[in-house]
């Protein structure tokens, strides 16, 4: 192994808690846990681990952050996983840029870095502890993502280490115009399929907001019959099925949070805004966007201002509270939806939150306001991000701490989501998954297995327009061996 | 259900059956057949399995067991299947089967799988005793060894470019997950894009194992540490030659390299004491053939290497084995054993097409 990398095998007192993913359901057991973990600082340890491991015929995993929500990274039988949390510089490549990130950053640090030595931002996302490599590689998107896109649409270059067929590690610097297909191919679907990406490049970056307004909304559930909670999702879904379309007001960002009804729960929208000038002086769009759910007569969380908003500097906001949490077992989904919410899957979440025969224990639904910068068509052409349609963007998400209550929540979640898109308002041949008119499938960096059991799994991450097939032709030429791989990696 | 005595079987019949009668490159077996029917059977009995199929029922997959005694062969039972057979082995001294499914896919992650079943004579079933995923990328397996003890199952994932191994109990079941040894490299020809590990035998001792890597042109000596497999070395063949079979010498001082792509039977030394693969002592090219493998005779002097003609007739050539130098000469006419694993090609029945053979002594 590289003579400056850090080798953490099973017999370092390290070992047992850097072998764990962020969800502690990974790694499943001992058995299915990694053999060692590199640790490396810069590009050049990184290439030399990598060599040493694909010659001595054992798998590598990649971790940054260590939040992928399945088991590609940790669950690595008798393998390598390349740690890149070290390897964190932000800065730029020289005094003229581009700006560089490299995958160890943490966002919190990016967004710190960016705003105090530059001035810029990254439109990424709001769990600050989430490392650069797989956040950005996947796509990446956060609060400012309705006004400035993706992440991945941002990124002018990257470093790339790829595995050649005979075996060597190879460097490459990819972009529009050198490797155009895996430069392509790594914005939206690098994370695990290719190669190792040990920086990324951005010429320019959006200037970061000087202030945002902020605001919740609170309906509490013992508020919300049936009829009203199905309201209150319409009006959420049209807003952004409608106003939310137009330009004025991309500024706005929102997470709807639904969780089960007990007693003293609410669902909460919690907004965001500032105008394009990077401003929050005009808060026409917020009052109009607070106003459209005046007949249910939510409480408003922030008092400190008459309509419930306040106002802080854009880098304090963005940090306050932004952590991760801590780690626990957890299982996620996604779906991207085009259209408002349907009164099938209205009657689905509402049946699923409220009924006594179900234990939603440790639920939580984000529901994204979406769409605006991200919706630019033609980005599916330079990315690999095919959802460019939608106006949510739904993040489903269970907590627990006990590992006997795997296979419980498991199934809930399985069984949750498969009901939400069965019926009438799904295809056929797409049933127990959100694809079709009204949706878009599935986000790859809120990774679900359970998707495996669909023939169109593919296409819930991937569309339908050839982006896989794209995708495996890139894979079948940048490692022709397939050493990066996954569960859900892209299959020759 | 009763083992049957189904036919009564002749090496004329084989040859005719299998069609050498016809083959251009070879006579030696087709005149020494022709010549000498019944005299060269093996005097042991056999257990043997062959996966078959046919255009009939197909995709349906055949897995059938014998005993053959002498020039007979009684089946003793059968399975079909639906999904495809790849390779399959018998443990060297229970009456359990290894299968290793041909699939790119098992339960939805990329990853092949292995089933173990139980020969069940009494009812003239296989029963499926424990069926196991291969590690991730490890796809489309078309080969599996056992060692001569019978502790180390080793499948060969040629999709996924990987070996994998299992420990295996006392009594044959499976032990333990699988241990992976991912491999790279290519070769010139477009099938050899990637690397694709095929064809394995284990050395006497069961410490190690050769096989060939059809897709690096390459023979790997793999040892299994703690169960899991490693390179100890190995030997490059010449640059798009496809190797796809070998054949360990009885003195296990070398071993015959079949390839595909390039029709030639390579002889390539193993060091005595160390087991490891050594220098290319002798190659030989074969015209016009497709190889399939080779096998040497029980005294080491007779080398004989299976393919079929450019028509697609099987084809059988013969070399005389020179020691100590391992020179090979090819004969026009030998008075070779047959070689038991050519006679259980035969045995598919009904004119199924036979996948994958597996045989050992009772």
């Amino acid at each position: 192994m590289s003579a400056n990398a850090i080798i953490i095998d099973r017999n370092d007192p390290r070992f047992d808690t850097l072998k764990r993913a962020n969800n502690l359901r990974f790694p499943k057991n001992d058995v299915e846990a990694a053999g060692r973990i590199v640790l490396c600082k810069d590009a050049h340890e990184i290439a030399d681990a990598l060599q040493r491991i694909v010659a001595s015929g054992i798998r590598p995993t990649i971790r940054s952050g260590g939040h992928c929500y399945e088991d590609f990274v940790v669950n690595n039988p008798n393998g390598a996983i390349l740690d890149l949390s070290l390897h964190n510089t932000v800065d730029e490549h020289s005094p003229a840029g581009p700006f560089r990130i490299a995958p160890g950053a943490r966002l919190g640090e990016i967004y710190q870095t960016l705003y105090k030595r530059y001035n810029v931002t990254l439109p990424a996302g709001t769990c600050y502890m989430v490392g650069a490599g797989g956040h950005i590689s996947g796509g990446g998107y956060g609060l400012l993502a309705r006004q400035h896109g993706l992440t991945v649409d941002w990124i002018t270059a990257l470093d790339i280490l790829t595995v050649n067929p005979n075996g060597k590690v190879i460097a490459r610097r990819v972009d529009a115009s050198k490797d155009a297909d895996l430069f392509r191919a790594c914005r939206g679907a690098g994370g695990g399929n290719f190669g190792i990406i040990t920086n990324f490049y951005f010429d320019k970056l959006p200037s970061a907001p000087i202030q945002v307004a902020q605001g919740t909304l609170e309906f509490p559930w013992a508020s919300l019959t049936h009829e009203r909670f199905d309201k209150l999702l319409s009006l959420y879904g049209n807003y952004w099925n409608t106003r939310g379309r137009d330009p004025e007001t991309w500024g706005l960002s929102s997470v709807m949070t639904i969780g089960r009804r007990h007693a003293g729960s609410s669902i909460n929208i919690a907004i965001q805004y500032c105008n394009a000038d990077g401003n929050a002086n005009d808060l026409t769009i917020v009052r109009e966007f607070l106003h459209h759910f005046s007949e249910l007569q939510p409480g408003k969380s922030s008092a400190s201002s008459s309509a419930g908003i306040t106002r802080s500097p854009w880098l304090e906001a963005t940090l306050a509270g932004g952590d991760s949490g801590g780690v626990m077992r957890a299982k996620y989904k996604s779906s991207y939806m085009k259209e408002p919410f349907t009164e099938a899957e209205c009657s689905t979440l509402y049946k699923f939150l409220t009924s006594a025969e179900i234990d939603a224990q440790g639920f939580v639904l984000a529901v994204d306001g979406y769409g605006g910068a991200t919706n630019v068509p033609q980005r599916t052409q330079d990315t690999s991000i095919a959802q460019r349609a939608s106006i949510m963007k739904l993040q489903w998400q269970c907590y627990w701490e006990d590992q006997n209550e795997d296979a419980l929540h498991l199934k809930f979640m399985d069984d949750f989501y498969t009901a939400m898109y069965t019926g009438s308002h799904v295809p056929a041949e797409y049933q127990g998954t959100p694809f079709g008119d009204r949706y878009e499938g599935c986000y790859m960096n809120y990774a679900d297995a359970d998707m495996l059991r669909y023939k169109h799994w593919p296409e819930l991450y991937y569309g339908s327009a050839g982006l896989y097939s794209f995708l495996q032709q890139v894979k079948r030429t940048y490692d022709s061996n397939n050493i990066f791989h996954s569960s859900m990696s892209i299959r020759t | 259900m009763s083992a049957k005595l189904l036919a009564t079987w002749t090496r004329r019949r084989f040859l005719a059956n299998a069609g050498l009668a016809s083959a251009a490159m070879v006579s030696p077996l087709s005149r020494d057949a022709a010549a000498a029917e019944g005299q060269t059977y093996p005097a042991q009995s056999f257990l043997a399995c062959v996966a078959s199929r046919s255009a009939i029922d197909a995709p349906t997959q055949h897995l059938e067991a014998f005993v053959i005694r002498g020039r007979d062969k009684y089946l003793v039972a059968q399975l079909q299947s639906l999904e495809p057979i790849g390779a399959i082995v018998l443990h060297p001294t229970r009456n359990v089967l290894y299968a290793a499914y041909d699939t790119s896919e098992y339960l939805g992650l990329p990853g092949a799988s292995v089933a173990v079943f139980s020969i069940e004579r009494s009812t003239g079933t296989f029963v499926l005793l424990d069926r196991r995923a291969l590690t991730l990328s490890a796809t489309n397996p078309r080969n599996i060894s056992i060692s001569p003890d019978g502790a180390t199952l080793l499948v060969s994932a040629s999709g996924g470019g990987a070996y994998n191994s299992f420990g295996v109990a006392a009594d044959g079941v499976l032990d333990g997950p699988p241990r992976a040894l991912k491999l790279t490299g290519c070769g010139p020809h477009p099938l050899q894009s990637s690397a694709r590990p095929g064809f394995s035998a284990f050395h006497r001792s069961g410490r190690y194992a050769y096989a060939c890597d059809f897709g690096s042109d390459r023979i790997d000596q793999l040892a299994f540490v703690d169960g899991v497999p490693g390179i100890v070395s190995r030997a490059h063949l010449l640059p798009g030659s496809g190797p796809c079979h070998l054949a360990i010498h009885p003195s296990e001082r070398a071993i015959a390299v079949v390839s595909q792509l390039r029709p030639e039977v390579t002889i390539i030394r193993i060091d005595p004491d160390s087991v490891r693969l050594g220098l290319t002592s002798h190659r030989a090219l074969l015209e016009s053939a497709r190889l399939s493998r080779g096998y040497f005779d029980a005294s080491g002097h007779a080398l004989s290497v299976v393919g079929t003609t450019n028509s697609g007739a099987p084809a059988v050539s013969t070399y005389r084995v020179a020691q100590p130098d391992f020179t090979l000469r090819q004969v026009l006419s030998a008075n070779v054993d047959l070689e038991p694993r050519l006679l259980i090609d035969n045995l598919a029945l009904s004119g199924r097409t036979p996948l994958a053979t597996t045989m050992r002594s009772i």
